[in-house]
């Protein structure tokens, strides 16, 4: 009889317990959270820190004085000059007019002097949304890629799209003038004359005298396979390794990391799908994030370009100022970001550390006027061109594969490409 | 109803379902401290010193610093006939310059080498009769052998692979009769400095991948550079910690890259017992690895 009496008691003490246990291993410590912390603190340590308005920032800047033109593409002086424009205070941004990039040369060649910056990408003012005091909801996604302001009136900057010609105009309310000017005008910044050529539909800044730029050597330094599984994978006891004659691939239940070991370039895949697609102002700021977490590169990293097909954003290294190219991918990391996080990376594993000096070595590039008449007798139509840049071309030295050799060509974008325009050959494009 | 039975079954099921909710609370509180352990700071010191390990005082600091660069030349081969009282030989590759001396050297009557020999040395070096001697300092004593290393020293720091080194050979007597010279040549600092693992760090990892025996002494690790890379045109010297591990028996030289902690196997250069017995081992053979290559310490776990 005992025992049936105490049936009851011993239930409710059962379901108490089960509530308690189940309450401790709900709130107790979870191990992910402390792998994940502990992750946090040993990749700080190999990561390179980079400020999203650098990455997102201008990679030239244009002097318009008395109708002619300067370019520099000087790191350090666009770094400061970046550096001012972080403490920079915007109004309102006004309603954007319409404006033909004639009327924009017009502008620009009015008779005060003007500082334009030059984007490599249209970015969208989200990016910037720092800066103004009121940036409204409708402007957040809208882009630019050319600012400028006058150098006697820093009352007001303007913001202009190229490809939609909308110009968009905002009161400054704060801005270290004497810092900027200072910045800009410091002695010994090389700035080249340059003039600009209606190529295609577009306004590109070239040259007027022929260029002398040093070809580069540097040893190159891989990253280790295990830094990018550490960072890659949430649980790296689940991974299996699988090896090919020319690659290693790493696999959870979720994902897939391969390296190619001939190219040493990464490419990762997480199956995330999502059907809302992100705003360019967020898919930008997440990429930006996981940029900072897999790419090494010691010199500038830029944005490049948004595919919103693929929903991939480019960020292109740059050495010395000027955008990498590389047949191979060394050039650049290729981001796909969803909602739920990063869902393909493409990202080359090799980074150049140390310069090999040479100071000797030089190579002379043509002026834009030469340029155009060599594209011009390759029978290549220039309406098809849809950007002109000087860029360095990433080779492996034959002598040992661990330095490479950077060498300064002219890369025209044609049909969603940059080609090397010393490979053109003479068939052109039609 | 039974409603006896019906609370039997709710026992039951409550008692299977504690027992289950306990092995899952205790699994995670170990999985939570077996997470914790592998970042949990292991006392390499502590073990090495169980295994009769005499470790030396370290500095343990982070200094930064860059590679450097020489120019690949042949400045002994043409400037050897220059010296004085002496019999100059160029080596066949043309980087090592032997050279017999018309009078012989002779240091302290001490029995062991002091810090006076080694000042006579430093003298005869920086003196007019040694090929860029100002830019040599001493290195080390090999016991075993009765060799007084000198190393070029390069953005303050001694190369020590053997590239840029003067060795003298002592006699039973504390004569020098000879030695032998190599030469990086003039050297520049390349791209910025970098951080380096401290000397604690290099002979941690050391011990790590079993480089250290028990019963040793491991000397203070000195900074140096080695010949990470040789072109044609030009070598480039990374840092690399030196450390000498001294047994009953021999001293053995371990070398990590001050960068990035890998243990270098190049062979460590021996140092020819006499001249006369045999030539100079070619220089260290710099690592020309492929990327692909691991050159890595595998951490012990």
């Amino acid at each position: 009889m005992k025992w049936t009496k105490l049936i009851r008691p011993l239930l409710i003490v059962l379901i108490l317990l089960s509530l308690v246990l189940m309450w401790a291993i709900w709130t107790g410590p979870n191990q992910y959270d402390n792998q994940s912390g502990n992750e946090q603190k040993k990749l700080s340590s190999v990561m390179i820190k980079r400020q999203l308005s650098r990455v997102f920032g201008p990679s030239q800047i244009v002097l318009h004085k008395s109708g002619q033109a300067r370019m520099t593409m000087k790191k350090e002086v666009l770094t400061a000059s970046n550096k001012v424009f972080g403490e920079v205070k915007l109004g309102k941004l006004e309603e954007p007019v319409n404006f033909t990039s004639e009327d924009y040369q017009t502008e620009l060649n009015q008779s005060d002097d003007k500082i334009e910056w030059l984007y490599f990408k249209s970015i969208p003012f989200g990016v910037l949304s720092n800066l103004f005091a009121n940036l409204p909801g409708e402007y957040q996604e809208k882009t630019f890629d050319r600012m400028y302001l006058s150098e006697t009136n820093f009352n007001e900057i303007c913001f202009y799209n190229t490809a939609d010609k909308l110009l968009y105009t905002s009161e400054i309310e704060e801005i270290d003038r004497e810092q900027l000017l200072a910045t800009i005008h410091r002695e010994g910044v090389p700035y080249r004359f340059v003039e600009i050529k209606e190529i295609g539909n577009k306004y590109i800044y070239l040259p007027i005298n022929e260029i002398k730029l040093p070809r580069l050597t540097y040893m190159v330094e891989k990253q280790p396979n295990s830094l990018f599984i550490e960072r890659l994978f949430d649980d790296t006891s689940e991974v299996r390794e699988k090896r090919s004659e020319q690659s290693v691939q790493y696999l959870d239940y979720i994902s897939e990391m391969r390296i190619n070991e001939e190219t040493n370039i990464l490419n990762y895949y997480r199956n995330r799908s999502s059907s809302d697609a992100m705003p360019l102002t967020k898919t930008l700021m997440f990429s930006f994030k996981e940029l900072m977490l897999y790419e090494n590169w010691s010199d500038e990293i830029h944005f490049f370009d948004y595919n919103k097909q693929k929903n991939e954003v480019t960020y292109r290294r740059y050495i010395e100022g000027f955008p990498v190219f590389s047949s191979i991918g060394y050039g650049a990391t290729y981001l796909t970001v969803v909602e739920e996080g990063m869902s393909k990376l493409q990202v080359p594993m090799v980074v150049a550390q140390t310069p090999i000096s040479d100071e000797e070595n030089q190579k002379t590039l043509s002026s834009g006027e030469d340029l155009l008449n060599e594209l011009a007798e390759k029978n290549y139509a220039l309406e098809k061109i849809d950007d002109i840049k000087i860029g360095y071309t990433w080779t492996n030295n034959s002598e040992s594969d661990r330095v490479i050799n950077l060498d300064p060509n002219w890369y025209i974008y044609t049909d969603g490409d940059w080609i090397n325009v010393q490979d053109l050959d003479e068939n052109g494009v039609d | 109803m039974d409603f006896k039975r019906i609370e039997i079954i709710f026992v039951l099921t409550f008692l299977a379902l504690n027992a289950f909710l306990i092995t899952t609370y205790f699994d995670k509180s170990y999985n939570d401290f077996s997470s914790n352990t592998p970042n949990s700071e292991v006392n390499f010191t502590e073990e090495m010193a169980k295994l009769n390990i005499d470790l030396p005082a370290f500095q343990n600091e982070k200094n930064k610093v860059p590679y450097v660069q020489a120019e690949a030349n042949t400045l002994l081969e043409s400037n050897y006939d220059q010296l004085r009282s002496q019999t100059g030989k160029i080596g066949d590759n043309g980087t090592i310059l032997t050279s017999l001396l018309s009078s012989p050297i002779l240091l302290t009557q001490d029995k062991e080498f002091t810090a006076k020999d080694i000042d006579k040395l430093t003298l005869f070096v920086k003196s007019n009769q040694v090929l860029f001697g100002k830019e040599y300092q001493f290195f080390r004593y090999i016991k075993n052998s009765q060799q007084v290393v000198f190393a070029q020293i390069a953005n303050n720091i001694p190369i020590a692979d053997g590239t840029s080194e003067i060795i003298f050979h002592l006699d039973n007597a504390k004569e020098i009769l000879s030695y032998e010279q190599t030469y990086a040549g003039p050297v520049t600092v390349q791209g910025e400095s970098r951080e380096l693992i401290t000397d604690k760090n290099a002979v941690d990892i050391l011990y790590q991948n079993n480089e250290i025996s028990a019963d040793t002494r491991v000397k203070k690790p000195v900074l140096s550079y080695y010949r990470t890379l040789n072109l044609e045109e030009l070598s480039m010297y990374a840092p690399a910690w030196f450390v000498e591990i001294e047994s009953s028996t021999d001293v053995q030289v371990k070398r990590v890259d001050a960068i990035n902690g890998t243990i270098l196997k190049v062979p460590t250069l021996e140092q020819p017992q006499s001249v006369t017995k045999s030539k100079l081992n070619p220089p260290v053979k710099e690592d020309k690895d492929s990327l692909n290559s691991t050159k890595e310490s595998i951490p012990k776990q």
